[in-house]
């Protein structure tokens, strides 16, 4: 069945032509229009089957036509919106509508058709009506699924009138919502709908905007101002714009808790911004012929807010003015303050909040329009901005700019020339800086307001050389200024945002490589290309902000952590780090870390970690070999000496526990740590002599600190860290010295880990840190086996020979070994830790993938827990690890194919493999995007028990028209496309039918669908599919004998917990259905109602006696299903549901075992029961319970208590109404 | 990790009591004084009062020498008492009036700490009177010296 997704696309199958696009009309809605409870009622109908599977409901012969069938449901929604469930319904059925694709539409104009009457019909729908609350998703998604479903070229092929209003309407539709969205944050709603709406638009927004060059020329730059602008005001505070005012206007400002998990906004809100920054883009872009009257304009930020409109121009200036004049004022009032009663007032904090929070946004939204995430790639600056950039290239004097930057004490006005190219200076950003530089007053001042400056500053950069001087005027101030007495004033939320967004534009923006352009701006490339002036003096700025950062901001560990990864950024790439290392700052920087000096010893071990890394990759900068040697002395040999004095000192053994020595090795591991990070392909051969020097003396480590485990940790997450990195990059000697020490390591945990026992099964996730980051490392070695950038040594070409030893250690005896450990150590309670799970199925998976034939040869209890937990995997965890353990299933059948063994314990496994897997596709619920690995599953174990079963012959009729073929399958891969392709259709199309209530629909041997002659016929199972579906589970029940059982053996079918399901054990199971049995009578009828160990055993005892009773189970679990008739699907929550066949009073005697120990659930299950009983009930349920039988159903206690497989915390019992043996 | 470059080996004459550290840079199954008391951290977190706010830490940390938890709640910049804790084992060699003989290293005796209460307590004496050769673990740290466990002799 598909998990209830808004947004499953319809894609009929051409048989579906004549109905939906047919010429004739569907009168339905009209005939009905005029009774209104009708309509309601088939509207309904209509909607709930929103994967349009209703068309089959509507009798043959009333097809329509598309333009009727949406002014249908368009008047259809009109009517019931009131009813929110209903609207729900139709809106969604109006979304599935709109993703229409595939091969129902003959040709394009039928296409376009189509789309044209369906955004009529949501114009005139969205026109017509003051959109509720409820409906914001639901057209959302209407838009989205339109825009993303149907090509560039039917989208332009509309009316362009039409298209022209859709755009209209879609501009003033997003403005809305945002500002809805903003308004639902200020009242802190629950729930979100506008900001889900908006999200949906701004992503169709982005859609569209991406491929432009299909749409008629400059036609998105107007709703890309409006949508802009909307959404800057939204997070502008007032006046300029409404953020948190409420809609009465009355402004709301609330200090909340914020703890560390929360997410920053540029996560939290990173597609819309990056939606907006687009949008800001191709405004920018498409406005500048406008904007030729104002040439000094010209920073991409301000741009796009400024757009074509001059009034714009001075309001932005005048918002950035404001925020200085404001925040000037604020701090001075601080500042006396101060003075007074050195007590820092929270009440001024907000005014200044209001300003640190326009700021946030306003670098928030530049830094997304000025550069793209890149994520791996190349980052490239975007064409729009390097467009501009040209257009105005011109205008740039390139004299002025490095006069400018050669002089930082002076203010720009000293030096000729620089304000020729100004034209207003009120209008320009730059100017309140100047002025902020001149201020007069105590340094501090200064140096706030500067800091903040500085980051508006270098956002206007690329093509305003003049700003470069202020950044400069910026830095001197700053590092004038004495910083401590007003740290405490400055947001660290901005100083988070100024480094990122410094982060974001280094990356795009300094030392430009010409090469990866076709034209490149002259002032971008001058000012920041390599051998520039400008270059250098940035790096040496940025190095300045990030020492400065580090010691002001050591407090905030996300500051500090963004401040290294711009020290990062700065030296990861060659080109940079050449710089980089010219600067005294950088050697400083290098000497203080390594020497553990104050402030750097302050930070917390992530950032010291990539403060480390960050200090080695400068390392592999061009410099002369003096110069690079001097350059380690002081930054690794430092460690290594250190390191090497203490853990050889004669009293080692006694020290080591002391604090002073532990926190040494502490910080030593962090900092190898670090280093494997920084590991890069041209550094791996230094940096991997360097480490294994250290991995060796770690394992000693793992015995002197056996009783410390974030120490054992850290040393596990050093090898980690080094098998991450560097694994993929070692030639085959190197990786055997690693897979050696691994080993070692291994050995060594194992032996301190041998039998210990971990009591605390109730513990928290990070006890098991240690097992999480072994199966880590297992993971990391067997990676190489995918990713392998080694070339037969050639990173160590010359460095040594290769040993004659051959292969003493491969990656498959290290992770071998280490399954060998782990696997006794994970138990089913560990797995619902997710990470552990996680990591866990990661690493099976990975091992049966790479190592199939290893897998037989495990110890034979090791083996079965590895299947165990496999099918665990498969059938109760989230679907992405029911994924992986689909993955691993098909190694093993091609294993188990290749050895030709049968009867060897995989071979078995493989069968109860198969029969899950088939399970799982035809009855179960599962996630749609699971089917192609499920289907390989089955299709490579259905080639394997082809030849031994006879339910294969039976399963290749009922699946003839999956596999279309008459030839036997075969493991080729064409064959396994087209399978899993007819597959995909065949479980969609089953599933879509028991979404109506069916339970399993097999089409007949053509694949699409039949629809049944009359519409009151319930699709059914087909006699011969039935049974051969039964034999298949009886076969497969039997021959997998040795993982099931008898299908009918409690336990046949294995506990989930999370549905509450704990199985009787043998004797209860015996017990409770002879009770029942004796009760009943000869020929008696039995129901059992959530009790399916019972109903198991009634069968069985059946089968070895004379005495006959009917049975039925009423049960929740789909699972069951495969007693066929005699299952009925039941859920507590709809106690009453139960198909026509259960009458009434029909029951001699009804057993029940409510799922959940709670008034609720007994007092449903009760109607149930008294609903079929004649009069005889026996209750199985908590003594807890008791109070609550009696009242609901007149029972009374029995003194004979019931036990589980497992033991259960909850004392069971048994009650009744009835004098039973059970009783005394 | 300041005074990292003294003597491990010398003893604690004239080392104090404690030392400073930014709360910051605290970690997790670390030391630090919370209350008045010698507490190993076994919580922290951090979090602001708004947006703009400035980090605070919260930490939970449980009393070494008597498992009592202490909580505190304070700026990130704040600096916190670290204390100096030294483990020492020794040999027990007598138990009298309550109080245990415990040899040193070089052979001196102390005789100054007390048979501590509760089921470690127990386990010494029944240790002891059954003959058995042990080591006490004393865990020092703010002029406050507790036996926290014992160990079998190393040979």
């Amino acid at each position: 069945m598909f998990e209830a997704t808004p947004n499953v696309m319809l894609k009929p199958t051409e048989s579906w032509r004549e109905s939906l696009l047919d010429h004739r009309v569907m009168d339905l809605f009209f005939t009905i229009g005029d009774r209104e409870a009708d309509l309601i009622v088939e509207a309904r109908k209509l909607c709930m089957s929103s994967e349009a599977c209703v068309f089959c409901q509507l009798p043959m012969g009333r097809s329509s036509v598309p333009l009727e069938l949406f002014e249908g449901v368009y008047v259809v929604h009109r009517k019931i919106r009131e009813d929110s469930d209903m609207a729900q319904d139709s809106l969604q059925c109006l979304a599935q509508l709109a993703s229409m694709h595939g091969p129902i539409f003959p040709d394009e104009n039928a296409q376009v058709t189509y789309l044209a009457h369906l955004v009529e019909g949501l114009l005139n729908m969205i026109n017509g009506i003051e959109i509720e609350d409820s409906e914001a998703v639901g057209i959302a998604n209407i838009i989205s699924n339109l825009i993303s479903t149907f090509p560039r070229s039917v989208l332009t092929a509309l009316p362009s009138e039409l298209f022209g209003s859709f755009v209209n309407c879609l501009t003033l539709l997003t403005c809305s919502f945002g500002r809805s969205a903003a308004l639902e944050e200020v009242l802190d709603k629950d729930d979100m709908v506008y900001m889900e709406a908006y999200d949906k638009l701004l992503e169709s927004w982005l859609t569209l905007v991406q491929e432009d060059e299909h749409f008629p020329r400059g036609c998105f730059i107007q709703p890309a101002v409006q949508v802009f602008n909307s959404y800057i005001q939204c997070h502008l505070a007032a006046p300029d714009g409404t953020r948190n005012l409420t809609a009465n206007g009355v402004s709301s400002h609330e200090e909340e808790e914020i703890n560390e998990l929360q997410e920053d906004d540029r996560e939290l809100f990173s597609d819309q911004l990056a939606s907006i920054g687009m949008l800001g883009r191709i405004a920018a872009d498409h406005c500048i012929p406008l904007l030729t009257g104002y040439r000094l304009l010209i920073q991409e930020f301000l741009l796009s807010m400024i757009n074509n409109r001059r009034p714009h121009v001075a309001r932005i200036c005048r918002l950035l003015e404001d925020r200085v004049t404001r925040l000037h004022g604020q701090l001075q009032r601080h500042q006396q303050h101060l003075m007074s009663t050195s007590d820092t007032d929270t009440g001024d904090r907000i005014v200044l909040d209001e300003l640190y929070e326009d700021i946030h946004w306003i670098i928030l939204v530049s830094g997304y329009l000025l550069a793209d995430d890149p994520q791996g790639e190349t980052p490239l600056i975007p064409s729009e901005v390097m467009e501009y950039s040209i257009k105005h290239s011109t205008e740039v004097d390139i004299n002025t700019t490095l006069q400018l930057l050669g002089s930082p004490g002076e203010k720009p006005t000293s030096i000729p020339g620089c304000l020729t190219n100004v034209e207003c200076l009120g209008m320009c950003p730059a100017e309140p800086a100047t002025r902020a530089a001149a201020l007069p007053g105590p340094q501090p001042w200064r140096q706030a307001m500067l800091q903040h400056y500085s980051s508006h500053i270098i956002q206007l950069e690329p093509g305003q050389r003049r700003l470069l001087s202020a950044v400069l005027r910026t830095s001197e101030v700053e590092s004038r200024a004495t910083r401590a007495s007003l740290t405490q004033l400055l947001s660290p939320q901005m100083g988070k945002d100024i480094v990122w967004f410094l982060r974001r534009w280094a990356k795009t923006y300094l030392l430009v490589d010409e090469k990866l352009y076709g034209q490149i701006s002259m002032p971008l490339s001058t000012a920041f290309g390599p051998d520039t002036e400008g270059a250098q003096w940035i790096v040496g700025y940025l190095l300045d902000k990030v020492i400065n950062n580090l010691s002001v901001w050591s407090s905030e560990p996300e500051l500090a952590n963004d401040t290294v990864e711009l020290l990062v950024t700065l030296v990861e790439r060659r080109e940079r780090a050449n710089i980089v290392v010219q600067c005294e700052n950088w050697w400083s920087l290098a000497k203080q870390f390594a020497s553990r000096s104050p402030p750097l010893h302050m930070l917390s071990s992530a950032v010291q970690r990539t403060l480390m890394k960050a200090l080695v990759l400068g390392g592999f900068a061009h410099m002369d070999s003096d110069t690079k040697q001097q350059y380690w002395a002081e930054v690794l040999h430092p460690l290594q000496q250190r390191f090497l004095n203490l853990i050889n000192q004669e009293n080692f053994a006694q020290i080591c526990q002391e604090e002073v020595v532990k926190q040494e090795i502490v910080a030593t591991l962090e900092a190898l740590c670090g280093i494997a990070e920084a590991t890069q392909i041209d550094n791996v051969a230094s940096l991997f002599s360097f480490l294994m020097d250290f991995l060796s003396n770690c394992i000693g480590l793992m015995e002197v600190y056996r009783n410390s485990p974030e120490t054992i940790n850290l040393i596990i997450e050093v090898f980690v860290e080094v098998a991450h990195k560097q694994i993929c990059y070692l030639g085959e000697t190197k990786s055997m010295k690693l897979y050696e020490v691994c080993l070692m390591l291994l050995q060594v945990y194992s032996k301190n880990n041998l039998g210990r026992k971990r009591l605390d099964v109730a513990g928290e996730e990070e006890q098991y840190q240690d097992l999480l980051l072994i199966m880590e490392l297992l993971t990391n070695l067997l990676s190489k086996e995918f990713i392998d950038f080694s070339d037969s040594d050639e990173v160590f070409r010359g460095q040594e020979q290769s040993s004659g030893g051959g292969r003493a250690v491969s990656a498959a005896d290290v992770v071998l070994y280490g399954v060998n450990i782990v696997l006794p150590l994970m138990s089913q309670d560990l797995l619902k830790f997710p990470s552990l799970c996680n990591q866990y199925y990661k690493l099976i998976t990975f091992i049966c993938e790479i190592f199939p034939e290893k897998i037989p040869q495990l110890p034979e209890d090791l083996f079965k827990s590895l299947m165990c937990s496999l099918e665990l995997g498969m059938t109760t965890m989230s679907s992405e690890i029911s994924q992986l353990c689909l993955e691993a299933l098909s190694p093993l059948a091609e294993q188990c194919a290749k050895t030709q063994e049968k009867d060897t314990p995989l071979f078995i496994a493989t069968q109860h493999f198969l029969k899950l897997v088939f399970d799982m596709l035809v009855l179960q619920k599962h996630n749609t995007e699971m089917t192609v690995a499920a289907g390989e599953a089955l299709y490579t174990l259905v080639c394997l028990h082809q030849r031994d079963a006879v339910i294969y012959q039976r399963l290749a009729e009922a699946f003839n028209g999956l596999t279309a073929s008459s030839t036997p399958p075969t493991l080729d891969r064409k064959q396994k496309v087209a399978f899993l392709k007819s597959l995909e259709e065949f479980v969609a199309n089953v599933n879509i039918y028991e979404m109506q209530g069916a339970i399993v629909f097999f089409p007949h041997s053509d694949s699409s669908m039949k629809m049944s002659d009359s519409d009151d016929e319930e699709p059914r199972l087909s006699a011969e599919t039935l049974a051969a579906l039964q034999e298949f589970y009886t076969e497969s029940g039997r021959t997998g004998g040795s993982v099931r059982g008898d299908p009918f053996s409690v336990g046949a079918v294995e506990e989930d917990w999370r549905m509450s399901q704990f199985w009787y054990s043998e004797e209860t199971a015996a017990r409770l259905a002879e009770e029942v049995l004796q009760q009943a009578g000869e020929h008696g009828r039995i129901a059992c109602v959530s009790a399916p160990s019972v109903y198991q055993k009634l069968k069985q005892l059946e089968s070895s006696r004379s005495q006959r009773a009917s049975t039925v189970l009423l049960e929740f679990d789909r699972r069951f299903a495969v007693y066929g008739e005699e299952f009925v699907f039941y859920d507590y929550n709809n106690p009453l549901c139960l198909p026509e066949g259960l009458l009434p009073q029909t029951f001699d005697v009804v057993i029940a075992d409510p799922p959940y120990l709670s008034e609720e659930c007994l007092s449903k299950v009760a109607l149930t029961v008294q609903y079929l009983t004649k009069d005889k009930i026996l209750l199985c349920t908590g003594a807890t319970m008791e109070e609550h039988a009696g009242k609901l159903l007149n029972l009374k206690i029995c003194s004979y208590l019931p036990k589980h497989n497992h033991n259960l915390a909850n004392e069971f019992r048994c009650y009744v109404n009835y004098n039973s043996t059970l009783l005394s | 990790m300041g005074d990292l470059d003294t003597d491990f080996t010398s003893g604690d004459a004239g080392a104090s009591l404690t030392f400073p550290m930014q709360c910051s840079a605290l970690r997790k199954n670390g030391f630090v004084v919370l209350k008045g008391r010698p507490c190993k951290i076994v919580e922290m977190s951090t979090s602001k009062t708004g947006k703009h706010g400035h980090a605070k830490v919260h930490m939970v940390g449980i009393d070494i020498f008597t498992g009592k938890k202490n909580e505190d709640i304070c700026p990130s910049t704040h600096n916190m008492d670290v204390p100096n804790i030294k483990r020492l084992d020794y040999q027990l060699v007598g138990i009298t009036d309550g109080y245990l003989s415990l040899l040193k290293d070089n052979g001196d005796l102390r005789e100054d700490l007390k048979l501590p209460e509760g089921d470690l307590g127990k386990e010494i004496e029944s240790k002891f009177d059954s003959g058995d050769e042990f080591l006490v673990s004393v865990l020092a740290a703010m002029g406050e010296e507790c036996p926290i466990a014992i160990k079998p002799m190393s040979t």
